[in-house]
């Protein structure tokens, strides 16, 4: 388990890879951490510091993710995703994490594609989208929209240690 | 009425039409085209137009599970919760199709609505 913000390809994903739209981060093909590290180490690391409000954020994202930890400790993965680049803000797992950045980026495209669905689909101004949630055999995947930031609160559980009344409880009560 | 109930995608239409008389739009779409084999609509949703945008949000999660590389893993359902409505994208067994159900939130519970949806599974995977 470890948070992702000490990651140095995250770094790097944060510092140079901002003004790219998500799209191109999610055409990435799903590649193993180490692979995706592996640029850091040729490429010169960006020379400016980070300026105070994006180390803020980042600090805003991480302790939202430890209150979500706190109270569902039986989690497999807790992110916040930048909504609209796709971006991973803060986030921990346990195990097994291969594949987090792009499964970010993805995550970021489907909440995108169901505003999209939801502004063609002309459903009126009070109809806001709240959570979607993806049911697979053994696991829940919850992804809250926090409104203020446009972060997405991604939450993946087994279904075996946590139900969806649970889960989306808590998430609930997340705001900043 | 957009479909034949001759076909299963017709019979699967007509059966959640029986079980769900208050829904507000469904659908049975093809994964690969985007396109409804069968559909209907009690409200102002047009369901060809969310089956197109919909097809679009199941394939990001099965890259999202790609990337994932979950052994054994298949998806369910998607469920989308908006302020009074509940949008359920459910994957048929073969994962080339799915069906896409809009109810009122006040009127129809998600366990309801998923059972419903869960009994068309085999009709239409077959």
């Amino acid at each position: 388990m470890g948070l992702f913000s000490n990651l140095s390809f995250l770094k790097r994903s944060q510092a140079g890879e901002q003004p790219q739209p998500a799209t191109l981060a999610v055409e990435v093909p799903p590649a193993p951490l180490e692979a995706a590290a592996e640029p850091v180490a040729e490429s010169p690391a960006p020379a400016a510091p980070e300026p105070a409000s994006n180390s803020e954020v980042r600090a805003q994202a991480e302790a939202l993710v430890r209150r979500v930890v706190q109270e569902l400790p039986d989690f497999m993965t807790v992110a916040i995703v930048d909504g609209a680049s796709g971006l991973i803000l803060a986030g921990q797992w346990a195990g097994h994490s291969g594949g987090a950045v792009e499964v970010a980026a993805a995550n970021a495209e489907m909440v995108k594609q169901t505003r999209l669905a939801i502004e063609v689909l002309q459903l009126g101004p009070e109809e806001i989208l709240e959570d979607i949630l993806i049911t697979l055999r053994r696991q829940l995947h919850l992804l809250r929209v926090l409104p203020t930031q446009n972060w997405l609160l991604y939450l993946a559980v087994r279904t075996q240690d946590t139900n969806l009344a649970l889960a989306r409880a808590v998430l609930r009560n997340m705001t900043l | 009425m957009a479909y034949s109930a001759s076909t299963p995608a017709g019979q699967a239409v007509q059966n959640i039409i029986n079980d769900l008389p208050g829904l507000m739009a469904v659908a049975i779409v093809d994964i690969s085209s985007g396109m409804s084999l069968a559909s209907h609509s009690n409200s102002g949703i047009n369901p060809e137009t969310a089956a197109a945008y919909n097809t679009e949000v199941v394939k990001q999660k099965l890259k999202a599970m790609n990337a994932l590389k979950l052994q054994g893993e298949t998806i369910d359902d998607i469920l989308i919760t908006l302020t009074n409505q509940l949008h359920l994208i459910k994957l048929v067994a073969d994962s080339k199709k799915f069906i896409y159900l809009v109810v009122n939130s006040r009127d129809t519970n998600l366990a309801i609505a998923r059972e419903v949806l869960r009994a068309q599974n085999e009709l239409l995977s077959a």
